[in-house]
């Protein structure tokens, strides 16, 4: 077991971690159940913070290059959160709920990121963010009517 | 992936040491597919902290730093404005962009992997690799060896070229069931064929024909015949071809 | 006004912050791992098995094998008593079926320990020799089960000797003779695949003991009622000394209607006396939960010159894989769900066969036989369109079924059992076509468009029906409480997949009680808070548990209206909108409600009712896909997907658009990009989502799905449901595009470009 300092919404957490262990896992050790894990291989988004403001699956990410990182859960953007969540609530996207955490961080580091919003440039964006609910049209009209682009 | 020791080494040396004295140790560039592989490794070695992510233009040479992730190559003005946007096209459907951006170009290269988006592209372009021991070395011959124990620092690429990458993909960012890079610079062609499902290969024989007789049909069942097919669970060796002949002259036909 | 109102989901806000739901949130953090060693055989025995070495490592607590467990067989189905699957499954067996079946259980402190332990366990096994292909599982000399093992609760044509869990068969008329007088005739064989469920939460369960010392079970469940009984009967144990409780979960779609991790935990915790739970990983959801039933349906079919069809014929082969789960039920619903859409045959008959391999069991999943019945039917229906010479639109207007008309087959075919026959009340097909038709531009683009030399493109259309639970079989109830300061507890067995389901029950209820939804608060899927429901499925929900709760909310305005006439002092009381009045006095709810609690008759006021349909009303749908391939490739693009449903009237209708929309994709998907390749020794190769082809944003163009509202007058203001209809239509629909667009009929799924290709070089 290896002793680090990681920081995650602003904290500094100082955890002993596996040599392997991969930042999904140590998310939830710490207590942050809103990462989910999913597909375990990079490749549904559910797992999805942001490290250093670039959106990426935490279960393929090893905790051991975090330090001196900072990391952003949902927990810590509960205020965003809840705006977007309230697009999507509105197109009743929220379905099962286990994609949204993910998602609503890539859509916050995609504002961040693009300059031009086209349907082709969001859905090229968010094409990681894997749901089995939705059908993904519904998000789409929820994501537009949030960036405010028809 | 069970691994004993993790070290961030602070310097190539450093790096290299470890790498040298430690057997069963590996490189940890992004990490994102090592670690699905089902081994014990005594040391990962991990090359965050060496400042090698970077892309810069030097005399008409791209250099590229190994640890540079993908994101940040399909956004970069070079990658999209030089080589008719090949380099940002090839990694643009690569799982999607959080994958993008923790797997790195030096990574990717490395792993040699059948199914890579990026070698076709890097083959055709000629790219060469810059390693800390063995030095610059052409990318075809990086393929064709086995090189041991050393640390890939950079990937050059000329910019006295022109290129088109073509794949094809089931779903958006599956791995492609074919890809196909052609690029053309002052000394002619150069056609490179990956996930065939066999990893990427320069075209050898057809690119010459392709140069000297400018006949994209003949050289490309010279290709056919020239590079190995083979059938698995994704698609037939026939398919394959199919799918390789279409993709190649569409692509010939947008660069010339 | 509730009904009929986008009254957003009342667990949404919570979900989407990521707030604490899902089973694996909810575990404690005491609990012990536990993982399960799976086969590496898709057909062995265990000649011995040693867990010395494995229960000395460090932090381990416990090892199951199927030497000290319960030698009981059951089935894992989640499905009412008695099952009509076969019960073939034991614990832990002597015998693994398929690669994944369970082998041992190890529980631990930490995943480090469990892992070690499960690599040190010693396993020899007797490699036999098995039956992947289901095509050639009858008679076959390998035997998947011991014909002298398994039982069934009453007969379901079971034979274990020839490989067969289920057989059914029925017939209304002649069809031979029928087709001797048929002027066109058709026959085709059709294929679908082992598609998986792909909810994004892997199955979980969670187990402790509380402070009554009772099991208490947490689990990723669409039937927690079922669960529990199924544990307590294969355990020995009073179900008074269990409790089920079904938390959020990361989506169902049928892939959690059966027992995955329960019994591993239960046991666990019984034996250790502390809490524990099992996940499963990515891979063993691929390979060791379920799957939809792999099909083989012959299709026949013959009609006059008059344009009507006479005959129609469905035999179908299903394969269920180790284990015969909803083996029967599904197999009956390709045909029950699907031949009533054609009523006015003078005969058909529909029978089959489900066998045993050794691969993955099939289970219950979102369509429930009737997409794979739909592929063959409304594929069927295009080609003799085509023979009579008719537009596939007429052909079908003159053929279907309409409201006011029913169909022998109801009466027939329940769901492994005998139907309830029934008289369609509701049933907006022709507007539903009339609607897709105008909008997918059907006039311009039938039968194709060439592009240029390369491209195509075409239309294709297709439609369904489904149903609203099962008649005399699903039951749901539901209690509500009336608290001080107004409120209600509606407490419902009913179980939210993520559905809605909690959301909509509660607008039923405040639609009945005449205030605002958020005076409704749900709690449901509670073994020991929440009345009986048998779970989610059968798409019964809307119209099972929904009635359930009308019922109860109209009991509970009576009783209501009765303790207010003593406080208004009045012989007579009207009660609107959460005001009792009486001729000159009047009280609002909320003080109503303080007068319950602190007034000088006090009571707290429950009502509950209970409800089981005695028909099941059929959703109706029409699909068109406007789609555009590509002649080098193979590869086809679906522009635009129109879909117009009815399903009574739309309760919550974001919710019901979003259930269509989603069941669109995924049944888009099992039609064009999910794959489940296996190699001849049984290994499933696409075990993995780098692998498996799920749908993402950039697969389907434009998705367009509107309602036609009918009324349905047995069902909760006039509501049908819609959680499965949504699913059905896209094989045929893209099959009817194709074979408009390049002349070939495409029989098999998944619809892969190569598929395609290799038709058009073919021709």
């Amino acid at each position: 077991m290896i002793p680090i300092v990681l920081n995650v919404n602003d904290v500094n957490y100082e955890i002993m971690v596996n040599p392997g262990e991969m930042l999904l896992d140590t998310l939830r050790k710490i207590g942050f159940t809103s990462v989910k894990k999913s597909c375990d291989t990079g490749a549904c988004g559910i797992c999805s913070v942001l490290v250093d403001g670039k959106v990426i699956p935490s279960c393929s990410y090893f905790t051991m290059k975090i330090q001196n990182k900072k990391v952003i859960t949902i927990d810590g953007v509960e205020e965003k959160a809840r705006e977007i969540g309230q697009f999507l609530l509105d197109e009743g996207v929220d379905q099962c709920g286990f994609c949204t955490p993910g998602l609503i961080m890539s859509i916050i580091a995609m504002e961040n990121e693009l300059n031009e919003f086209t349907e082709k440039n969001i859905k090229h964006y968010l094409v990681g963010n894997i749901c089995r609910c939705s059908g993904y049209e519904g998000q789409i009209r929820a994501i537009k009517n949030y960036l405010e682009v028809s | 992936m069970i691994i004993k020791d993790y070290i961030l080494p602070n310097s190539l040396s450093e790096a290299y040491e470890l790498l040298k004295n430690n057997k069963k140790a590996v490189i940890i560039a992004g990490g994102a597919y090592l670690r699905l592989q089902k081994r014990e490794v005594s040391l990962a070695i991990d090359l965050e902290n060496l400042g090698l992510d970077y892309i810069i233009e030097e005399n008409k040479l791209l250099k590229i730093g190994a640890m540079t992730k993908l994101r940040e190559i399909e956004t970069n003005e070079y990658a999209i404005n030089e080589l008719n946007g090949m380099l940002s096209n090839m990694v643009k459907q690569i799982g999607g962009v959080q994958l993008r951006n923790i797997v790195t170009i030096g990574g990717s290269v490395c792993g040699k992997y059948n199914f890579s988006d990026i070698l076709p592209s890097l083959i055709a372009l000629n790219a060469s690799l810059k390693f800390y021991k063995a030095g610059i070395m052409n990318i075809c011959e990086f393929m064709e060896n086995d090189l041991k124990s050393d640390i890939l620092l950079e990937i050059i690429i000329d910019l006295n070229q022109n290129g088109m990458v073509k794949y094809f993909k089931s779903t958006y960012k599956e791995y492609s069931l074919i890809n196909v890079a052609i690029a053309r610079n002052k000394n002619g062609f150069n056609i490179a064929v990956g996930a065939r499902p066999g990893k990427a290969k320069l075209a050898k024989l057809s690119s010459k024909i392709l140069t000297t007789e400018k006949d994209i049909d003949k050289a490309c069942e010279i290709l056919l015949d020239e590079l190995s097919f083979k059938t698995d669970f994704r698609a037939s060796d026939k398919y394959r071809k199919a799918l390789t002949k279409t993709l190649l002259l569409e692509a010939y036909k947008e660069l010339v | 006004m509730s009904v009929n109102m986008n009254i957003p989901k009342v667990d949404g806000i919570g979900l989407v912050t990521g707030k604490p739901a899902y089973t694996n949130d909810l575990a404690s953090k005491d609990s012990l791992i536990v993982k399960v060693l799976r086969s590496p055989y898709a057909y062995a025995k265990i000649r011995n098995i040693n867990t010395l070495a494995a229960s000395k490592v460090n932090g381990v607590e416990l090892i199951l094998t199927h030497k000290n467990v319960p030698d009981k067989v059951y089935t894992r189905a989640g499905q009412s008593a008695p099952e009509p699957s076969p019960y073939d499954k034991k614990i832990l067996d002597e015998y693994v079926r398929y690669i994944g079946d369970e082998v041992a259980v190890v529980a631990g402190i930490n995943e480090e320990a469990v892992d070690k332990a499960i690599n040190k366990i010693k396993v020899d096994y007797e490699v036999f020799e098995p039956v992947i292909d289901y095509e050639k599982a009858i008679g076959n000399n390998v035997k998947v089960h011991d014909p002298d093992c398994g039982t069934v609760r009453f007969d379901i044509g079971r034979d274990a000797s020839k490989n067969i869990a289920a057989s059914y068969h029925m017939e209304i008329g002649d069809v031979e003779e029928e087709f001797k007088k048929s002027d066109y005739y058709y026959e085709d064989v059709y294929y679908t695949q082992a598609q998986a469920h792909l909810a994004m939460e892997p199955h979980t369960a969670y187990a402790y003991l509380d402070l009554q010392d009772r099991l208490n079970i947490v689990t990723s469940t669409q039937t927690p009622f079922h669960v529990r009984r199924i544990i307590g009967q294969t355990l020995d144990m009073p179900l008074s000394k269990i409790r089920v409780f079904k938390p959020r979960i990361g989506g169902g779609y049928g892939g959690k209607q059966f027992i995955h991790g329960e019994f591993f935990v239960s046991l666990v915790t019984l034996r250790t006396k502390k809490p524990c739970k099992l996940v499963y990983s990515r891979k063993d959801v691929f390979s060791a939960s379920n799957t939809r039933h792999p099909m083989r349906i012959k299709l026949r079919i013959g009609a006059m010159k008059s344009g009507m069809i006479n005959s129609l014929e469905m035999k179908i082969l299903s394969n269920t894989g180790a284990y015969g789960e909803h083996s029967l039920t599904v197999l009956m619903v390709a045909g029950s769900k699907t031949l009533p859409l054609y009523n006015k045959v003078d005969a058909v008959k529909f029978s089959g066969d489900v066998v045993y391999t050794n691969t993955t069991p099939a289970g219950a999943y979102r369509g429930y036989g009737a997409i794979q019945g739909n592929f063959a039917l409304e594929s069927a229906i295009d080609e003799m369109a085509k023979l009579v010479n008719m537009d596939p639109i007429e052909f079908r207007r003159i053929n279907m079924m309409k409201e006011g008309e029913t169909s022998k087959i109801f009466e027939v075919m329940g769901e492994g059992t005998e139907g309830t026959a029934q008289i369609i009340k509701s049933c907006k097909l022709e507007e539903c076509i009339d609607e897709v038709k105008r909008k997918i531009n059907w006039n311009e683009l039938y039968p194709r468009k060439e592009i240029d030399e390369n491209t195509v493109r075409s239309v294709g259309l297709a439609i369904a029906m489904q149903g609203s639970g099962i008649p005399y079989v699903d039951m749901g109830s539901a209690i509500l409480k009336l608290n001080d300061d107004g409120f209600f507890n509606l407490l419902v067995g009913a179980t939210d997949l993520g559905t809605g389901s909690d959301t909509v029950l509660a607008q039923i209820a405040a639609e009945v009680l005449e205030i605002d939804t958020s005076k409704i608060i749900v709690y449901s899927s509670d073994t020991d808070l929440t009345p009986y429901d048998v779970g989610a499925y059968a798409s019964s929900t809307t119209y099972v548990s929904g009635n359930s709760v009308y019922l109860t909310a109209k009991k509970m305005v009576e009783i209501m209206k009765d303790r207010a006439k003593t406080i208004l002092e009045t012989e007579e009381v009207q009660y609107s909108k959460g005001v009792f009045k009486s001729k000159d006095k009047e009280i609002t709810l909320a003080d109503f409600s303080n007068e319950m609690y602190y007034g000088e008759d006090m009571k707290q006021l429950v009502a509950s009712e209970s409800y089981y349909g005695v028909k099941s009303p059929p959703p109706y749908m029409a699909c068109a896909c406007e789609v555009e391939i590509n002649k080098n490739t193979g590869k086809l693009k679906v522009l635009r997907c129109v879909a117009s449903v009815d399903c009574g009237v739309t309760l919550n209708p974001n919710l019901a658009r979003i259930q269509v929309e989603g069941a669109l994709v995924q049944g888009l998907g099992m039609t064009l990009f999910e794959h489940a390749d296996r190699s001849e020794k049984g290994t499933l190769y696409n075990n993995t989502f780098l692998t498996y082809g799920a749908p993402t944003k950039m697969e389907i163009g434009k998705l367009d799905v509107s309602f036609v509202e009918s009324y349905e007058p047995s069902g909760p203001f006039g509501s049908k449901s819609v959680g499965e209809i949504g699913i059905d239509t896209p094989p045929a629909v893209i099959s009817n595009a194709i074979k408009n667009a390049l002349g070939v009929r495409m029989k098999e799924l998944p619809i892969t470009p190569e598929k395609i290709w290799e038709a058009i070089n073919n021709k």
